[in-house]
């Protein structure tokens, strides 16, 4: 069979699987005790480029495989583009009715929109929501909080082990959240202990 | 209304949970003759002149303000330039300590802070019935409460209201009927 593939004219089904990607964030530098967290960083429902809200269709009707195997590669190499490379977590995934209806707040018009390019800069799956013109910060803020609120009280967390992690698929979202902030924890001090040791080889 | 010598020159006088301190500089001022002066009813209280002014002592703070503090201090850089989320700018952490000191026992307990995509402080708490997110910038504070699944939010623009309207918002989110919150490690 196919993979399901969408077309741009046809607008997004009510029952379609939507995912917001996350990404790990990063910590604040001076944090060294951090609280566990069991909720999700409001970073990731923050956009800071315009007034689409990126998302991924994941699957006419619950989340397709076959999708996953064509988004999960991208998804994972957008990871390294950024400023500084973060890992790729998952999905925030919601229905696409409840995004544009939902229960509580104001809903969303949803918009296919494709991205063309080479290898894995391509889209076929991409879409976006349409926020609100927003000209005082803290609206837009306001607009994170409330996405972030639908997706996770509505919705559900698909998480994919990244590379340089092992996979915690099996644990439930908060579980899965306190372990990264251990491993988090892990790995920062190994790269400390090695920065450590160059310094004082170099006699800092 | 009672009265409590703390030290030689200080007396301590409570107004139901209110502490009001008149301190002197000087150990020679005579507490007993300021303390009679002041409960006199033939004495008008424009008569009565104080060596010190008047001060509210700050609400006690519970154990995990230092250490929050703390941390917002050591992720203040001066070098600061674009927001990566590991640093903070340096009006964003006075901001951050003004209104953590001003509120800290009314929270329901330490915080998981970060920078937002902005730059700005998020600090994430669970509360007994449900979470709070507050989002503390230079110039305004928004509070985000979730309560059975019923969003609420506030935005605080005037600091010296800042315990008040968190007091008040904090209501429905903590178990407390009387609305105070006892605070946790």
């Amino acid at each position: 069979m196919a993979i399901w593939q969408p077309k741009s004219d046809e607008g997004i089904g009510k029952s379609e699987n939507l995912g917001r990607r996350l990404f790990d964030e990063p910590m604040l530098a001076g944090v060294q005790s951090p609280k566990l967290f069991g909720g999700l960083d409001l970073r990731n429902f923050q956009e800071k480029r315009d007034r689409e809200f990126s998302l991924d269709r994941l699957g006419r009707t619950g989340i397709d495989k076959r999708v996953l195997q064509y988004l999960v590669p991208r998804a994972k190499a957008a990871s390294t583009k950024f400023k500084t490379p973060k890992s790729f977590d998952g999905w925030a995934v919601l229905l696409a009715d409840v995004i544009v209806k939902p229960p509580v707040g104001l809903g969303f018009s949803l918009h296919p929109s494709p991205i063309a390019g080479d290898g894995l800069d391509e889209n076929n799956f991409h879409a976006h929501a349409l926020l609100p013109e927003s000209i005082e910060p803290d609206d837009r803020y306001r607009t994170a909080l409330h996405l972030r609120h639908l997706f996770g009280t509505h919705g559900t967390i698909h998480q994919v082990a990244s590379d340089s992690r092992p996979s915690l698929d099996s644990a439930s979202p908060q579980t899965t959240n306190v372990l990264t902030a251990l491993i988090d924890r892990v790995q920062l001090t190994a790269a400390w202990k090695v920065v450590r040791g160059l310094l004082r080889k170099i006699g800092v | 209304m009672k009265f409590r010598a703390t030290a030689a020159a200080t007396a301590s006088i409570s107004v139901g949970s209110a502490i009001v301190s008149f301190a002197s500089p000087s150990p020679s001022v005579d507490l007993i003759e300021r303390y009679v002066r002041f409960t006199s009813p033939a004495v008008h209280l424009g008569d009565i002149t104080f060596d010190a002014g008047i001060r509210v002592p700050n609400p006690k703070r519970p154990a995990w303000f230092s250490t929050t503090i703390a941390e917002i201090r050591a992720s203040v850089s001066h070098a600061y330039s674009a927001h990566d989320g590991q640093w903070l700018n340096q009006n964003v952490a006075n901001a951050a300590t003004d209104f953590f000191g001003s509120t800290a026992d009314l929270l329901p307990g330490k915080p998981y802070i970060y920078s937002s995509i902005d730059g700005d402080l998020v600090a994430e708490f669970t509360t007994p019935n449900g979470t709070l997110t507050s989002i503390i910038s230079p110039t305004f504070t928004l509070l985000f409460g979730v309560v059975d699944g019923v969003t609420s939010e506030r935005k605080i623009m005037e600091t010296r209201r800042t315990r008040e309207e968190v007091r008040d918002f904090l209501k429905p989110l903590v178990a407390d009927p009387h609305g105070d919150l006892a605070t946790q490690e």
